[in-house]
């Protein structure tokens, strides 16, 4: 936490960025700049990986694979739904990613819901990594978009790294959170900052939740609003953010992030994924 | 009609003033052009009245009228709206509230999506009702949020709009209502500032509903009109927490899947037209509501029978054929363990009043909390009519309980079981049931409660025709004995060759005596009279023997003239064979006082086959009531056809 407070001296910077596929020309808009540290931006137009999800049916299988079932401990948050990669769960339609939580009795859990990853698939190291989703919303809905280090098989957790580019309480309609969580800063010791919309909400519209990363920084960006800069002097532990990192997204259910659903949560709920994109 | 008309006026200027500016610019009306809207304006209350006009707060009626001040401390500023919510027992009123009308044109809600306010508490309560939409017009829009939490910091509350796109003429800019169910009848202060209509952006995920939400299924007839309830909006706001506010039914558009059957007005009235099924829904802004109502529509309704025993004779709980008393409710929801639904209220079938009860097993219609408990101790019956909806089987029953002095220490009560084979199904039964029948029910001078009860044997009926009644009996020709042979039935104490064979017994004290009171409907010259000496067993009373038993053949109803101080007393009659091994009993009970009268008891469906020789009389046979010295007489003993 008080390395969390550190973070707080870097003031909100306002970067706009013209999200178009042809990204020419990037604009870059600080104000009251008034901090010494150096601001690292980088403009990456370089499309490395782009998932528009425009075929009905299931994820292209040579980018995405499944997590299927709870996981150990419920994926080691006590999360309450069990993952399937049944069309009642992740399909694609109408050019959107639907993941889907549905509250059922299923393999002995309470709920299902879809998680999906591009581990051996797709990895990459530094670059701009984004997506443009509709959020689920509700008391208990967990949903996240977020990378893991590719070397978590050898060096395990948190040592890996991992990059919470997107996660959101159901029961926050108007608030995300960008964390990084690594060696001597993980679980509830993260790094990172919320980010509140102002007279919006992320489960009524798409929003795109961004990640500029590049060698001793992660830029933090919701639409054309850059939030929050982690560099290493804002963590309390190693800086494991320089290899290659694979994708996850995900709609948990439950968990100590958000809590359990409770009478007032409607199901099923679902987030929408207009498209991923990776810029080197 | 007045204001009415001023607005219409107000209207047709604005659009006049628009038309002069347009020509004023010399340019001519396109096809761009719109009609004239009302003022987007969304403050109603930020420190002072915005807009309002002069003449702008109403209070309701029975409200404390001066409860509301302009001034004092408010949200960041120093001045507020201060409610001062009055004490119960205010002679001037028990509760505060009113409604903020906009003095003049209404405005142009269209583009907010919610009312927000700020409020604090004296003392933390959960505010009655909060809302806007309400003009005392036509209300035609009210939007009600109840029991917000208002604490003693200034707090931000959201009203969501259910449809804004509803209110392009809206007057009722605000309206509350708070009284001191939750503070124990203490008063309080309530502060509102920064009253205003907004834009938030962040009202999401309506969810509206009818009928809360249910799928509800009933059987109804042709002629019949109900009302869909449970009319609300749903939003979850920027905090998380879901908003629900009841909404008026013109935010709503019903409809019916079969308007043969039945349709909907834009008031959310159903009215039964024919035959058959339908499904009645909702939808708001476009979006289904949740919620629905099936209804079964048998045809034309049979109303029960309609009564026709003098108003005079009649207290009435429940019948359109007479005034009815005051009652507290026709369901009282007793929780935890009631199911039943309906009679809250009545419903209207073809003109005529009934109550229908569903999910029957077992209702209350009360009399006894904010009503004068019925006072039927002159009152010989009671009256109800039922109507099954459903197939009987033996083991069905419903079994009617009275209560007199509900909730005091003299309660008491009794009880009589309808069989399923005394009842019928899709049919009126009519009951006549004496009040000498309840068992247990002593006094009937504070009747508070009528209970049914099935057990959920039998879940859905009408019922119809709830009342007491004195039966009035014809008197009977007086009985001339003085030529009889033997003391057999008739029997009218007036003969001086006989020798009556009779006691009292138990504290009881009996003799053969010159009528006292030889006036009305006795003016016969001997009559029994029955003292129940002070200190008397309860069962204490005036034995009889015949020397020919009674002739039950062609008729088992027992009439009996009797004089007694006390109305509303049971009097018991016993009818015994020479060994009393066989005895049938039965009560009446007395209607008057102080002057001959009467009684019958119908000694139907009993075991009148045995010989009986002997009568037994027990006046005020109420079991541990010792007796008090009362006189009372009995005389012209027969059996009427």
């Amino acid at each position: 936490m008080n390395k969390k407070n550190n973070t707080n001296d870097i003031k909100m910077k306002n970067l706009y960025i013209a999200t178009c596929l042809l990204l020419l020309v990037t604009v870059l808009t600080f104000t009251s700049c008034n901090t010494d540290e150096t601001q690292i931006v980088t403009t990456l137009t370089n499309l490395t990986l782009a998932q528009e999800f425009d075929v009905d049916g299931a994820p292209d299988p040579s980018v995405w694979s499944y997590d299927i079932g709870t996981g150990d401990n419920g994926w080691g948050n006590n999360e309450l739904q069990y993952y399937t990669d049944r069309p009642e769960n992740i399909v694609i339609e109408n050019g959107m990613l639907k993941m889907t939580a549905i509250q059922e009795s299923f393999e002995g859990s309470g709920y299902t819901s879809a998680r999906i990853l591009t581990k051996d698939l797709f990895q990459q190291k530094y670059g701009r990594f984004e997506a443009r989703i509709q959020l689920p919303w509700g008391q208990g809905l967990w949903p996240a978009f977020w990378l893991l280090g590719s070397n978590i098989d050898e060096v395990g957790w948190p040592q890996c790294g991992e990059i919470d580019i997107m996660e959101n309480r159901g029961q926050e309609p108007t608030l995300i959170n960008g964390t990084v969580h690594g060696p001597g800063y993980s679980g509830g010791e993260s790094i990172g900052k919320p980010y509140e919309l102002d007279g919006d909400r992320f489960d009524t519209g798409f929003h795109v939740f961004g990640i500029e990363w590049g060698e001793n920084y992660i830029n933090f960006y919701v639409d054309d609003v850059l939030y929050n800069q982690i560099t290493p002097d804002d963590v309390t532990g190693e800086w494991v953010y320089d290899h290659d990192f694979f994708i996850i997204m995900n709609v948990a259910v439950g968990g100590g992030f958000v809590g359990s659903p409770d009478a007032s949560t409607v199901f099923p709920q679902t987030m929408l994924v207009d498209y991923v994109r990776v810029y080197q | 009609m007045n204001n009415i008309r001023l607005i219409k006026f107000k209207r047709a200027f604005v659009l006049g003033l628009v038309l002069t500016l347009t020509l004023g610019c010399e340019r001519d009306l396109t096809d761009d052009a719109v009609p004239a809207t009302f003022a987007r304006i969304g403050d109603v209350f930020i420190d002072t009245p915005v807009g309002l006009g002069s003449d702008f707060y109403f209070p309701f009626a029975g409200s404390k009228l001066d409860a509301a001040t302009f001034d004092g401390e408010g949200y960041e500023s120093s001045a507020s709206i201060r409610i001062d919510v009055p004490n119960a027992n205010d002679p001037n009123g028990n509760y505060a509230g009113a409604i903020f009308r906009v003095d003049g044109a209404g405005r142009d809600l269209s583009g907010f999506d919610a009312l927000t306010f700020w409020a604090k508490a004296s003392q933390g309560v959960n505010l009655g009702e909060v809302g806007f939409g309400v003009d005392f017009i036509e209300d035609k829009f009210q939007v009600t949020a109840s029991g917000l939490s208002i604490g003693t910091n200034w707090t931000k509350y959201v009203i969501p709009i259910p449809d804004a796109s509803k209110l392009l003429e809206e007057r009722g800019m605000f309206w509350y209502s708070a009284g001191t169910q939750e503070t124990g009848g203490s008063g309080y202060v309530l502060w509102f500032d920064d009253i205003k209509f907004e834009n938030l952006g962040t009202v999401a995920q309506p969810r509206p509903a009818i009928f809360d939400g249910n799928d509800l299924n009933e059987i109804t007839f042709i002629g019949s009109q109900r009302d869909i309830s449970g009319l609300s909006q749903t939003f979850n706001l920027a905090s998380g927490i879901d908003q629900t506010v009841a909404a008026a039914p013109s935010y709503f558009e019903f409809s019916s899947s079969n308007t043969s059957v039945a349709s909907v007005n834009e008031s959310g009235q159903i009215s039964i037209v024919g035959s058959g099924t339908t499904t009645i829904t909702a939808t708001l802004d476009g979006l289904d509501a949740s919620g629905s109502i099936t209804l079964e529509s048998l045809g034309e309704f049979t109303q029960a029978p309609i009564p026709d025993r003098a108003p005079e004779n009649v207290i009435s709980v429940f019948s359109d054929a007479y005034t009815n008393v005051p009652v507290d409710y026709y369901n009282g929801f007793f929780a935890p363990f009631q199911t039943t639904l309906g009679g809250a209220p009545p419903i209207n079938i073809g003109g005529g009043e009934v109550i229908n009860y569903t999910d029957l097993n077992f209702v209350g219609i009360g009399t006894f909390l904010d009503v004068a408990p019925v006072n039927a101790a002159q009152m010989t019956h009671f009256h109800v009519d039922i109507n099954v909806q459903e197939a009987l089987s033996p083991g069905d029953f419903i079994r009617i309980e009275l209560l007199n002095g509900v909730q005091t220490t003299n309660e008491t009560s009794g009880s009589v079981t309808l069989n399923y084979s005394q009842l019928v199904s899709n049919g009126w039964a009519s009951f006549d049931i004496a009040l000498g029948d309840f068992n247990g029910l002593s006094v009937r001078d504070a009747l508070g409660l009528i209970i049914l009860v099935t057990d959920a044997t039998i879940s859905n009926v009408y019922v119809d025709n709830i009342y007491y009644y004195k039966e009035v009996v014809d008197p009977s020709p007086n009985v001339d004995d003085s030529a009889a042979t033997q003391v057999a039935l008739p029997i009218g104490f007036e003969s001086t060759t006989l020798a009556y064979d009779f006691a009292g017994f138990e504290g009881a004290d009996s003799a053969i005596e010159a009528n006292p009171d030889p006036s009305g409907i006795n003016p016969t010259a001997n009559v029994m009279r029955s003292t129940k000496t002070v200190g008397a067993q309860f069962f204490g009373g005036t034995f009889l023997n015949l020397d020919a038993p009674i002739d039950f053949s062609t008729s088992q109803k027992f009439r009996m003239k009797v004089w007694s101080p006390k109305v509303g007393i049971p009097i018991r009659v016993r009818l015994e064979n020479v060994d009393n091994s066989v005895g049938i009993e039965l009560d009446a009970t007395t209607t008057t006082s102080g002057e001959w009268e009467e009684l019958e008891w119908d000694f139907s469906g009993m075991n009148t086959s045995a010989s009986f020789v002997k009568i037994v009389v027990f006046f005020e046979f109420i079991p541990g009531l010792p007796g008090d010295g009362s006189i009372y007489y009995f005389d012209d003993i027969q059996i009427i056809d």
